[in-house]
């Protein structure tokens, strides 16, 4: 059983479609990449499978489970976290308010240990716990919402565009803090980008998402040529 | 503008009113003429009411206030001075701390204004009793008409004149609305309720544009208020009171927020079963009748007056979607 | 009596009374910046738990009892919450649509407390009795309870609000509803317990107030008033703020009370409302509204 499964899904925004007859599946512990286009659906795909918008028909399973008829919270907690392009945290709460709100659900020690864990990989945070989340920097802000969503212990990641609006240097360490989660734990993701350096060497496999419509790419081809594609 | 069928059934219902009704209550029972009456009082406040809620949506709460405010002042200027000055004294006396609080408070978010205009109502009770401590006030001459020789007297064996001028008062004010709504005016009105972000970048002035609004509805239910007092006679401190304020709201609540027709409907229903059920069930008429205003505000969208925009035509030009259904995404973002 | 009397008198004054109005104004603040609810009731919510305390207490004889009072207004909260605001929620101008309702609601439950117990005035008597002395100054015992009564639940609503788990998620609830989702709180619940909180606070207020002052069915409509005063001075949202405002209301209220006389007192109360509105409307800690 595929970890997540999109059947001829169409989503939108209220009346509106934007994709339209997807299909997509992946496994547990992949990490897949879906580029293309701005405007053309990534982030309406990952926050489909996350229910903030509408789906029109179609099923999205998740574990065996429908999740199309979700509410968002619910999706939330059964393991599927949305980190969306801007936000992602609170920034009227300190940092460590902000763990403590991705981590709502977890009994204290384990909250203890995934504090552990987060701060492996993200040693910067651990200095930083009493500091009101938006005096935080550009990049430091991305990685607390990138720390607030792992630290629930989620089995499918879904990034939308985390390197957007970052300096250079910011956006190595976020493609560093992915790539040790990704050794690091068997979380699942799904990395939705128009940078393609951030895609590169992290996915198992790519998908092209444009016009609404989307297509395996090979993982080889993802050089300087595919900017035809995004055009 | 095309005219559709509604103009007609509205017309018919206008010739009902204009011909049946006085007919039924001076040959057959005088009671409708009375309920008629009261009813066009609370109805031309209640649309004066849904003209800034529902339209504009302004969150104005001061409705109990500038009736009230305007009915005392009528009542108490008569005695000494002519009632026709009393009756334009009221208006303006009314208009004066409404635009005072606009004036400083519209611009704010509406929580503001709501609570800059609620307080007011606690006020004016709370001042006008101070200065008139006494309970009730009497003998409130009523409105007359010497045109030449010709006296029409208001009298209370006559209700008619009453009714008729209450009548006009109501086509008037609907009139008025249409032409502020669909006017340029009533663009930006509309356009601050629609959608504020928008409409503020695009440099409307949330007091300009409301303020002619304010203006006009203080105006009708302070004429209202002002007849309120001549038609009884006599007022009391029940004026600010629980009774007439949750009228105003079951009328719109009922008859639906930001419908042309629904807050008249709504009085009329509301006016029958008031007095159907002050027949037997006096003390909870006022419950039964809020928890049928809560009910209805929760469940139907756009009250009374949205069923019948529902069943009938469309309105002559005039649209309200005071309350489409959500998509799905606004209703998780909101809740 | 001279000017230290009086100024002592007024700081006592302003102290019990200016906990009290803390504990409303803190709950109208919870449920404007949580749910965006603005409450016409909580005036009457404040009668409501007075009276039904009253009514226990006259039926059992029994403090403790009468103390359900308390838990019962959080459940006639949640349910309010249940049946009425989660339902308008799907409608477009469900602001305007709740607040109209709580308007209608305060009304109804005015009208609802007259029929069952009359207009008269009560009171609900005091828990104990006797007067302390400070200085040449007599002082009810009673005063002094409440005031250590109200400061302790206010200790006790800082310490749930900004100590606990769940004090978190409601403040991040009021802060950012979608992030809220993203982190899997379940939204619906945590408004039922907020609006049962805050007719929890109404009602003690009520209750505390009516154990020093004579109060009928429409008693909760000056302070109804009063707390927004309050919210919108301290600042809606903001926890210290509207403590610190609703002192600072107080000890005004207060000091125009004793010096020139209650009636005054709301008018100027409104005049600083309408000032404030001028001035600094989000209030002297700059609530995030």
């Amino acid at each position: 059983m595929h970890l997540l499964e999109l059947l001829d899904v169409a989503i939108g925004y209220g009346v509106i479609k934007i994709i339209d007859n997807l299909d997509l599946y992946m496994d547990e512990g992949e990490v897949i990449a879906i580029i293309g286009p701005n405007g053309h659906g990534k982030s309406t795909l990952l926050k489909g499978i996350a229910r903030l918008n509408t789906i029109h028909h179609g099923k999205i399973i998740f574990k065996g489970i429908d999740i199309s008829v979700m509410d968002p919270h619910e999706v939330a907690k059964l393991g599927i976290k949305y980190i969306p392009e801007a936000g992602g945290y609170f920034p009227f709460m300190s940092v460590m308010e902000n763990l403590k709100i991705g981590g709502y659900y977890l009994r204290s020690h384990i909250f203890k240990t995934k504090l552990k864990e987060i701060e492996e990989i993200f040693p910067w945070i651990k200095y930083r716990y009493k500091q009101m989340a938006n005096t935080l920097s550009g990049g430091e802000r991305k990685m607390l919402s990138i720390a607030r969503a792992l630290i629930s212990e989620p089995k499918l990641l879904l990034l939308d565009e985390p390197s957007l609006g970052l300096a250079p240097i910011a956006k190595q360490e976020v493609k560093k803090a992915i790539r040790s989660i990704i050794s690091s734990t068997k979380i699942s993701i799904i990395l939705a980008e128009s940078e393609l350096a951030m895609v590169k060497d992290l996915a198992d496999r790519v998908f092209l998402l444009k016009n609404g419509k989307i297509k395996e790419i090979e993982v080889d081809k993802i050089s300087s040529n595919l900017e035809e594609y995004l055009v | 503008m095309v005219i559709r069928a509604t103009i007609y059934i509205y017309g018919a219902i206008m010739v009902v009113s204009l011909i049946l009704i006085p007919i039924i209550g001076l040959y057959i029972n005088q009671t409708i003429l009375t309920l008629a009456i009261i009813s066009l009082i609370f109805g031309i406040s209640a649309l004066s009411w849904n003209l800034l809620l529902g339209y504009g949506g302004v969150w104005f709460f001061g409705q109990t206030g500038v009736f009230g405010l305007s009915a005392y002042t009528y009542g108490l200027m008569s005695r000494n001075y002519d009632p026709w000055i009393s009756f334009i004294l009221s208006i303006v006396i009314s208009i004066i701390p409404i635009t005072v609080i606009s004036l400083l408070s519209i611009r704010l978010k509406s929580a503001y204004f709501a609570l800059a205009t609620f307080a007011f109502n606690l006020l004016v009770s709370a001042a006008l009793i101070a200065i008139y401590p006494a309970n009730v006030i009497f003998q409130i001459p009523r409105l007359y008409i010497n045109i030449y020789s010709y006296k029409l007297k208001f009298d209370e064996y006559n209700s008619i004149p009453y009714y008729i001028l209450l009548l006009t008062i109501t086509i008037i004010f609907l009139y008025i609305q249409k032409k502020m709504l669909t006017s340029i005016l009533g663009i930006r009105f509309i356009a601050l309720k629609e959608n504020e972000d928008r409409a503020l970048s695009l440099g409307i002035d949330p007091l300009r544009a409301r303020l002619p609004f304010i203006i006009v509805s203080v105006i009708f239910t302070s004429i209202a208020g002002s007849i309120y007092a001549q038609y009884l006679g006599s007022i009391s401190q029940s004026i600010f009171g629980l009774d007439i304020f949750i009228v105003f709201l079951i009328i719109l609540g009922l008859g639906g927020i930001g419908t042309f027709y629904g807050p008249l409907v709504a009085t009329i229903l509301w006016s029958f079963i008031d007095f159907w059920l002050s027949l037997f069930a006096t003390q909870y008429r006022i419950i039964i009748l809020s928890i049928a205003t809560i009910v209805v505000l929760i469940y139907l969208r756009s009250g009374i007056g949205g069923l019948i925009d529902l069943i009938g035509t469309k309105l002559i030009g005039v649209e309200t979607h005071s309350s489409r259904r959500k998509t799905s995404e606004e209703i998780h973002y909101r809740h | 009596m001279g000017i230290i009397e009086d100024v002592s008198v007024i700081m006592i004054s302003s102290l019990a009374i200016g906990s009290i109005y803390a504990l409303m104004a803190l709950g109208l603040s919870m449920l404007w910046s949580t749910l965006n609810l603005i409450n016409f009731a909580h005036g009457s919510l404040m009668m409501l738990g007075a009276y039904i305390f009253v009514y226990i207490l006259m039926s059992t004889n029994n403090l403790l009892l009468a103390l359900l009072a308390i838990p019962i207004m959080f459940l006639i909260g949640m349910a309010t919450y249940k049946t009425v605001f989660e339902k308008t929620s799907r409608m477009e101008d469900f602001l305007l649509r709740n607040a109209l309702i709580t308007l209608v609601l305060g009304a109804m439950i005015e009208q609802l407390i007259n029929i069952y117990f009359g207009g008269t005035y009560m009171k609900i008597p005091e828990f104990v009795s006797g007067y302390i002395f400070i200085g040449s100054l007599r002082i009810a015992s009673q005063y002094i309870a409440i005031t250590f009564i109200s400061l302790g639940l206010l200790f006790l609503l800082y310490l749930i609000i900004f100590h606990t788990k769940y004090g978190l998620a409601i403040r991040a609830v009021g802060q950012d509803l979608q992030e809220s989702l993203l982190c899997g709180l379940n939204i619906r619940n945590i408004y039922s317990v907020t609006v049962g909180i805050g007719f929890v606070l109404a009602s003690i207020a009520g209750i505390l107030l009516g154990s020093i002052y004579i109060f009928n069915p429409v008693s909760g409509r000056i302070p109804l008033l009063i707390s927004y005063i309050i919210v919108i001075f301290g600042g809606v949202g903001s926890f210290m703020g509207t403590l610190v405002a609703s002192y600072i209301i107080a000890l005004l209220y207060v000091s125009s009370s004793y010096y020139i006389g209650g009636s005054w007192s709301l008018f100027i109360a409104y005049l600083m409302m309408l000032l404030i509105l001028t001035i600094r409307p989000y209030g002297i800690f700059g609530g995030r509204r």
